[in-house]
C-alpha cells in the first residue's frame, strides 16, 4: 500500500510540474500568436511601412507573408494543443487525487478518463491540421523542412486513445459495482 | 412487491436491542441500521447466518417478500 502511495505522490508532483509548464507554454504561445497576428495584419494592411523599418519582404527567397502564415498555423496549433494537454493533465490530477484519497472507483473518474480520451484525440487532430496547413502553405522551402505533412496522427496515439476510452467504460462499470457494494451489509 | 426486512419484529420477540445484536454478530450498528430500515441493497449470506445464529431463527423470520408497510 505504501508503494502505491509513493507512485501516486510522485505522479502528483509530475502532474503539478506539467501543469505549471503547460500554463507557462500557453502564455508564451499566446503572446507569440498575438505577435504573429499583428505582424501579418501590418504586412497585409501597410506593406509600404516595411522598408522604413528595414524589414525585408522575403527571407532566403521565401516571401514574408508565407513565413508569417505558416507561423500562424504552427503557433495556433501549438497553443490549442497545449491548452488541451493542460486540461488533460488537470483531469489526470483529479484521478490521482481520488486514488490518494483511497476511493478511485467513482463515476467522476470515468467521466475524467473519457474527457482525457477526447482531449488527446483533439491534440492529435490539431497537430495534424496545423502541420498539414504549414506544408500546404509552404511546400517547397525551409519552413516545412522539419515538418512532415500530417504529423500528429499515429497508430500508437490512436491505440492509446482507444485504450483510454475502454478504461473509461471499465471505470464506469467498476464504480457501479462499488456503489452496489456500498449498499451491501 | 419487494424484499422486506422484519428485523424489528424479531428483535422485539427476542427482547433484544439493535446495539446488543450488533455486538453479537460483530456488524457495525450503522450497517445494521441500514439493514433494519430497508435501505440495504444486498445482504451477505455470512451476515444473514450471523443474525440468524444470534436471534435463533430462520432467514424467513428476518426477511419477507411483500408490499412495504410504510
Amino acid at each position: 500500500m505504501a508503494d502505491k502511495h509513493h507512485l501516486f505522490t510522485i505522479t502528483q508532483w509530475l502532474l503539478k510540474a506539467a501543469t505549471i509548464f503547460c500554463a507557462f507554454l500557453s502564455v508564451v504561445l499566446g503572446l507569440a500568436f498575438i505577435a504573429v497576428v499583428l505582424a501579418l495584419g501590418a504586412l497585409l494592411v501597410a506593406p509600404s511601412l516595411l522598408p522604413i523599418f528595414s524589414i525585408p519582404l522575403s527571407v532566403e527567397g521565401v516571401p514574408l507573408v508565407t513565413i508569417l502564415a505558416a507561423a500562424l498555423f504552427l503557433v495556433a496549433g501549438g497553443l490549442i494543443g497545449t491548452v488541451l494537454v493542460l486540461f488533460a493533465v488537470r483531469a489526470t490530477h483529479g484521478i490521482v487525487d481520488t486514488a490518494i484519497a483511497g476511493d478511485p472507483f467513482v463515476g467522476d473518474n470515468a467521466e475524467r478518463l473519457k474527457r482525457i480520451g477526447w482531449l488527446l484525440l483533439g491534440v492529435m487532430v490539431v497537430q495534424f491540421l496545423s502541420t498539414t496547413m504549414v506544408v500546404a502553405i509552404a511546400p517547397d522551402n525551409n519552413i516545412a523542412g522539419h515538418i512532415e505533412g500530417g504529423d500528429g496522427i499515429s497508430l500508437t496515439g490512436l491505440l492509446a486513445v482507444l485504450l483510454i476510452f475502454v478504461l473509461s467504460r471499465i471505470f464506469r462499470h467498476g464504480s457501479e459495482m462499488r456503489a452496489d457494494l456500498e449498499g451491501t451489509v | 412487491m419487494e424484499i422486506i426486512v422484519k428485523l424489528d419484529d424479531m428483535l422485539y420477540a427476542r427482547r433484544m436491542t439493535l446495539t446488543e445484536l450488533a455486538e453479537k454478530v460483530d456488524i457495525t450498528l450503522a450497517n445494521l441500521s441500514i439493514l433494519k430500515t430497508g435501505k440495504a441493497k444486498a445482504i451477505r449470506f455470512s451476515t444473514l447466518a450471523a443474525i440468524c445464529a444470534a436471534l435463533e431463527c430462520q432467514p424467513g423470520d428476518v426477511l419477507g417478500f411483500g408490499e412495504p408497510t410504510e
